[in-house]
């Protein structure tokens, strides 16, 4: 029933047959074993990426092993450790591979990420989630999180176990940590807050205050003092540079990627399909030598087609940025290379040169905490600003989508200014759009073609009087 | 002339005079509310303290959407707008903004002013928890921020300035934890809520000397005051913000017939529970008062000290039922709600409505069928 999925995933049939027990048990669990279900998911993994792509299916492959990994998690461990986004990749690595060692008694990962890129651009499944999750204490029509409703929801359709410990996410945002002070007094489990204080001064960015960055990393080293305590495990040093090591190879990897598919014309592939090496950018896996391998492969077959001068949109067409990757749903991205806009590189994909710049720190963790900040969508709205000014330069963008998640506070401070700057300071055509990263339902995909045929029009129309100029 | 007239008479004409204090060169510090921002700091640097707390308009609030998208707390998102429209004096008059960030929602507020404005900002950030990197760290803010006032006005904040301002502000606090210490357990206050919260914000922008004294005045006047009893229902208001000139739901619950008779407010109020120590550091001393010793609004982790200081106030002062009163968007406050309300009726038996409001006209009428709903079900548990 299920081959012909998993082998577009990447799997092969042995290990379909070696696996279908575990396979079976969270398809039940996910709702999904039944051949409605799989022939949708079918349907759904084609449209969002083209899964003829080898690399494509290999970080499917990744995916959907981290998803089963995680929907199983309670049945196979003794003890279960979530990390919830935003989060520090280095970290969750580490305790990974200080899990595997310790005997692998205790689960650790990101359960919840995994299950909403699978869960959304594969079976096409979140609707349920989401409906649970604004029936507890999230309400609709509210701007909360969606990435957080899907959580409570999955938890509480006990599509995900709930943890022993869960680290959460409050360095960035307040939701991500309220939801969880709300899981944790519903579900009776304990939370270890990343926290932070957000008080940047404005402009201050690349140059971050030493103080706020060091009160973040000894937040972090209290969380892993706390895993210790509940499981035993203790992450070592070794391992945090292991982690690091391991996000250093996968930033080159995709930077390679952003600059080819950058520089090309006619742009080689679909924006669509860089979703999964950017999931695996954000999101620790356990399997990090096999996503390494998807990724050498997307940028060998980028290398080939621009090779051989394929593109997705016509050669020459305007360059435009846009500024969100709709993580559980692609037909955005699609949409606007089919209008014959090209997508030299969109959300964060590309790093600039302030975020390249040495770090100062001595200390892994302190280093995990700059790092985190470094990335100007997680700084403030003045680092955001220049993140996007530079990229536009950079890139020679003609034009910028400023599509933002309505419902994630911090993204919700600065989009009309963005607008304003790149209008004023580049005098590039810019549009900003309300938008959500995991919800499907807040958007459609029809009223955005509306609004950006028009807006594509009036970019083709300023590219074609620049070069008659 | 009551004392409260002559406040009136005073703030009528405080505008002007801020207008005159600035034209005569005295700095002025603006400030949004949330009681982290020890005022004593701002007036031992020798510039004045201006607390910006208006709401409740619905004009800012359109006006804000050229500025910032609407995804943002209503108060927070409408402060931009007070500043743009030029309406009110109190917005034109900072030389400089100090932030104190306590979430996202309060960051967006410095977001604006640094980018919309030529007012510069200084921030510091508030830690989500009373551990005691989070203390050291809001030392720290504060060591930060006595130094950028020195360097702002040119005047050193020593330590017996300090001192002998802390001193004057435990006055203030003094008189208001007095005149809020008249309103006993299930009883119809002295004071109404509102009129105590206009006290607050009153606090924010007029003279010190003047309102000491009238809050002086007052005391003595409230304490001789005969109340009688109004057999209203009695309520608790908790809420993520009370802003200056929000006064829609007292207005609603006096027209139905219950009454407030406590309030904890995470904005809107001067934090006057806990008096400042003169013993010691006197920094350390400000951070035990606005951080450790304050109760925690919804956006801290852990904030179960909140939920049970809410509870504990319930039973403490008798009341018929508790209203949760928050903006939209303030996502800390809508979260907690859920799993507060639960507890709390299952604990103390007691109704629990919740309000949210985005300072507009046309959320009365729903509003006040609610309030009178709501009044009805303790008037009918009370019988």
């Amino acid at each position: 029933m299920y081959s012909n999925l998993f082998k577009m995933c990447g799997y092969t049939d042995e290990e379909i047959e070696e696996q279908r027990p575990r396979i079976e048990k969270a398809l039940e669990r996910m709702g999904v074993f039944n051949e409605a279900a799989i022939e949708h998911a079918e349907k759904t993994v084609q449209a969002n990426y083209d899964v003829e792509m080898v690399s494509v299916q290999k970080l499917l492959w990744v995916f959907m092993h981290s998803c089963i990994d995680g929907v199983l998690a309670r049945d196979e461990h003794d003890y279960v450790i979530n990390c919830n986004w935003p989060f520090p990749v280095q970290m969750t690595l580490a305790m990974i591979a200080a899990a595997r060692e310790a005997g692998g008694k205790t689960w650790v990962g990101m359960p919840v990420q995994v299950l909403w890129m699978v869960g959304g651009t594969v079976f096409d499944i979140l609707t349920p989630m989401l409906e649970r999750g604004e029936l507890i204490g999230q309400p609709v029509g509210k701007a909360h999180c969606s990435q957080y409703q899907i959580y409570t929801g999955a938890i509480d359709l006990g599509i995900l176990p709930k943890p022993d410990l869960g680290i959460g996410s409050g360095w960035f945002c307040d939701q991500a940590a309220e939801t969880e002070e709300m899981m944790s007094e519903l579900y009776n489990f304990e939370i270890a807050y990343l926290d932070g204080v957000n008080d940047w001064a404005w402009n201050a960015w690349p140059n971050l205050d030493e103080r706020a960055v060091k009160y973040s990393a000894n937040t972090i080293k209290l969380a892993l003092k706390r895993v210790k305590e509940i499981t035993g495990i203790e992450t070592t040093e070794d391992q945090l540079k292991a982690g690091f090591k391991y996000v250093a190879k996968w930033l080159y990897g995709m930077q390679n990627i952003t600059r080819m598919i950058g520089a090309a014309d006619p742009q080689p592939i679909s924006q669509a399909n860089v979703n999964l090496p950017y999931g695996l950018w954000a999101i620790a896996t356990d399997y990090p030598d096999q996503a390494v391998d998807g990724l050498a492969t997307m940028v060998r077959e980028v290398k080939r087609k621009i090779d051989e001068g394929e593109g997705v949109v016509p050669k020459g067409a305007p360059r435009v940025y846009l500024a969100l990757r709709t993580n559980v749903d692609t037909t955005p991205i699609r949409m606007v290379e089919e209008l014959g806009l090209c997508l030299p590189t969109v959300f964060v994909d590309w790093l600039c040169p302030q975020e390249l710049t040495k770090s100062t720190y001595t200390d892994m963790v302190d280093k995990i905490a700059e790092g985190l900040y470094r990335r100007p969508q997680l700084c403030d709205a003045s680092a955001a600003l220049m993140y996007w000014k530079t990229l536009c330069k950079d890139f020679n963008m003609d034009a910028a989508i400023i599509s933002y998640a309505y419902n994630c506070r911090p993204w919700a401070v600065d989009p009309i200014m963005a607008k304003l700057d790149l209008q004023k300071e580049l005098g590039i055509p810019a549009i900003v759009l309300e938008t959500d990263g995991y919800d499907t339902r807040n958007y459609s995909a029809e009223q955005l073609r509306t609004r950006l045929e028009s807006f594509a029009e009036v970019v083709k129309m300023n590219k074609e009087m620049k070069a008659a100029a | 002339m009551d004392a409260m007239e002559r406040l009136a008479e005073h703030l009528s004409k405080r505008r002007p005079e801020l207008r005159q204090i600035k034209k005569d060169g005295q700095k002025i510090i603006g400030y949004p509310p949330g009681g982290y921002l020890p005022e004593e700091m701002i007036y031992a640097s020798g510039a004045l303290p201006l607390c910006l707390a208006r709401g409740g308009d619905p004009e800012p609030v359109a006006e804000s959407l050229a500025y910032i998208p609407r995804f943002i707390d209503t108060f927070c998102r409408c402060q931009i707008g007070y500043r743009v429209m030029g309406e009110e004096v109190l917005y034109q008059l900072p030389d400089l903004i100090v932030v104190p960030v306590t979430d996202i929602n309060m960051r967006g507020i410095a977001d604006v002013w640094d980018y919309y404005t030529d007012v510069k900002t200084f921030r510091y950030g508030v830690p989500h928890n009373k551990r005691q990197d989070a203390l050291d760290y809001y030392i720290g803010s504060l060591r930060l921020l006595k130094e950028k006032l020195e360097s702002f006005t040119g005047i050193t904040i020593t330590e017996d300035k300090l001192k002998e301002e802390i001193k004057t502000q435990n006055r203030m606090r003094e008189l208001f934890r007095n005149i809020s210490q008249l309103r006993q357990p299930g009883k119809t206050p002295a004071i109404s809520t509102q009129d105590f919260l206009k006290l607050h914000h009153a606090s924010f922008y007029a003279d010190r000397a003047t309102l000491r004294e009238i809050l002086e005045t007052l005391y003595e006047e409230l304490k001789q005051k005969q109340v009688e009893e109004t057999g209203k229902p009695k309520v608790l208001l908790t809420a993520s913000t009370l802003a200056m000139g929000d006064y829609k739901i007292f207005n609603i619950m006096n027209e139905v017939g219950g009454e407030f008779i406590f309030e904890e407010a995470a904005e809107g109020m001067m934090p006057y529970e806990h008096e400042v120590s003169l013993d010691g550091d006197p920094i350390l001393a400000m951070a035990d008062t606005f951080f450790m010793k304050r109760v925690v609004p919804a956006w801290f982790r852990p904030t179960r000290e909140r939920v049970d200081y809410l509870i504990n106030k319930a039973k403490e002062l008798k009341v018929d039922g508790l209203m949760w009163y928050q903006l939209l968007y303030r996502d800390g406050y809508d979260i907690q709600s859920y799993s507060f309300k639960k507890e709390f009726e299952e604990v103390t038996g007691l109704p629990f409505l919740k309000l949210e409001s985005d300072y507009d006209t046309s959320e009365r009428g729903q509003f006040k069928t609610r309030v009178e709903t709501f009044v009805e079900i303790m008037k009918q548990r009370g019988n």
